[in-house]
């Protein structure tokens, strides 16, 4: 954990769309009002794939939903096979450091094992892909897309 | 006296091995218990055990195969004395029949008390007249099949007595041993005395705590806390322990969309800890043989929702004072209970406080005195005849 970051308060991966609700932990920070910020989900292995959708921001509340298909279409057009990781950041408007998302704050540790999510999964030309957001071990939130073999 | 505890695995991880081991610490300070395992599958018990307190094993288990081939083949041979209908049939084998008959025939006075049908019917069989005798239920009667449920009438009549968790229980044991000497008593599990947190009664914390069996009933709980979100979505369910149920519970979890609000929490060896976390407990059980769970968060000032289900709810709360009853594997009703304690923070307190001071006779001081009083009147008993 970082002394700021996206705490994380609910993820909804339902209806085709990943939903995730938070508030911005920063001490230096004063909350922003109303405003939209940039969700941004990193590819793990290759750092110059960043995909983003909008987020609102007020009050030092955020919530950001993108659709799978963000991923799924990601994974298609660049012919990239196998399994990916994602990492989400929450990018505020003048920031120059995106924080990143997670949850640290209450006190379940093992978050990867008792937090989970359910997959979804989409068509693509190359076939059905699955999308599933998961805590990593350091309590981050981040996604797995992976092909469905059928 | 000289009092020894048979059972099956001292070594290893389980409501009746606590159970029994505390008894024996209990009775440590005042008289020469002895705790007799079956099988040693472990360099030590996994529960702490007074030193005062010995400790044998009659099949040790441990060691590799090959460096005892006799023991390893009648281990792998079926009992011939334990009935199929055992619910841990399979355990035992040649072995344990050899090592348990051999280890019966040569006791001589003193109190034998053994801790599932299968020892308490080998105990009815080859134990000397002169042993005092004393059979524990850590279920209940009506949980064994009727193949079993035939031998108990068999032989249990036998024993000096047999000792249920529940008053329910013993009269079932009273209709089937009807009329013969064995003495029938209720002496419930006892609460080993430890510094218990007060619960976080306005935490928005519902707790649960079990093996993730069927028998546990948490698919219903999830299925009953899904209607408790849509109305109060504050709130949190943790379920702690492991089992063979995890993956299905999990996948319920994930198609009712409760992933942001109920969570398997796996096993923990900080119970009290998490407990302590609670606003409330529930016991969601098909059945329990007695739900000694219920005891411990009531123990913490945790108001409870439980199934009224065979058998203990029913003795250890009492509906609307310290705890609320719901027909068992009635799910709505369940959930209803759930909600009237989250909308009312005055009726958690109430019943919390009633709850801590009602499991008081729960205490592991006057559980023991029951015990010595029974073991004292059974061996002034057979001393007179003897």
């Amino acid at each position: 954990m970082t002394s700021r970051h996206a705490e994380v308060e609910q993820v909804w991966p339902r209806d085709g769309r990943v939903l995730v609700i938070g508030r911005i932990v920063d001490a230096a920070l004063t909350p922003p009002a109303r405003t939209t910020a940039i969700l941004t989900l990193t590819n793990r292995d290759r750092p110059d794939l960043v995909l983003s959708c909008p987020a609102t921001v007020d009050g030092g509340r955020f919530r950001a939903a993108f659709p799978i298909e963000l991923v799924v279409s990601a994974v298609a057009c660049r012919e990239i096979g196998g399994r990916q990781v994602w990492d989400l950041h929450l990018r505020l408007p003048g920031d120059p450091e995106p924080l990143r998302v997670g949850r640290h704050l209450d006190d379940i540790r093992d978050k990867k094992k008792v937090m989970t999510f359910p997959a979804q999964t989409s068509e693509a030309p190359a076939g059905a892909v699955s999308v599933k957001p998961y805590y990593t071990v350091m309590r981050n939130l981040s996604l797995i897309s992976r092909p469905v073999h059928s | 006296m000289k009092i020894r505890y048979l059972l099956m695995n001292a070594y290893g991880v389980g409501g009746t091995i606590r159970t029994v081991i505390n008894q024996a610490n209990a009775l440590a300070a005042d008289h020469d218990v002895e705790l007799v395992s079956v099988f040693r599958t472990g360099d030590r018990p996994r529960f702490p055990v007074d030193p005062r307190v010995r400790t044998r094993a009659l099949a040790d288990l441990r060691g590799p195969r090959w460096r005892h081939p006799v023991r390893d083949w009648l281990r792998h041979r079926p009992s011939s004395l334990v009935p199929p209908a055992e619910v841990r049939y399979a355990t035992f084998s040649r072995l344990s029949d050899q090592k348990i008959v051999r280890y019966l025939r040569s006791l001589d006075g003193g109190v034998l008390v053994t801790t599932r049908p299968a020892l308490n019917l080998l105990s009815a069989r080859y134990a000397p007249r002169n042993v005092v005798r004393v059979a524990q239920e850590h279920m209940y009667l009506r949980s064994h099949k009727p193949e079993l449920v035939a031998e108990i009438a068999r032989w249990y009549p036998r024993l000096d007595a047999v000792v249920s968790l529940t008053d329910a229980d013993a009269v079932e044991y009273a209709a089937l041993l009807d009329g013969a000497p064995a003495r029938l008593a209720t002496i419930p599990n006892g609460l080993t005395p430890a510094d218990r947190a007060p619960a976080a009664l306005d935490g928005g914390i519902v707790v649960a705590a079990g093996r993730l069996t069927r028998q546990k009933g948490f698919d219903l709980l999830i299925k009953a806390f899904a209607e408790v979100v849509a109305d109060h979505p504050g709130w949190q369910l943790r379920i702690y322990g492991d089992g063979r149920e995890h993956g299905r519970l999990r996948r319920l979890i994930h198609r009712l969309h409760l992933y942001n609000h109920a969570f398997l929490m796996g096993g923990t060896t900080t119970l009290e800890q998490e407990l302590a976390k609670g606003a409330m407990f529930v016991l969601s059980s098909r059945y329990e043989g007695f739900g000694m769970v219920l005891i411990e968060a009531m123990a913490h000032g945790l108001p409870v929702v439980s199934f009224d289900c065979p058998h203990g709810p029913a003795d250890i709360v009492t509906h609307g004072r310290d705890g609320l009853l719901v027909p068992p594997e009635d799910v709505s009703a369940l959930a209803a209970a759930m909600k009237s304690l989250i909308g009312d923070s005055s009726l958690r307190h109430a019943l919390g406080e009633a709850a801590r001071m009602s499991v008081r006779r729960y205490d592991m001081d006057g559980i023991r005195l029951a015990w010595e009083r029974l073991f004292a009147e059974l061996h002034a008993g057979a001393t007179r005849v003897g």
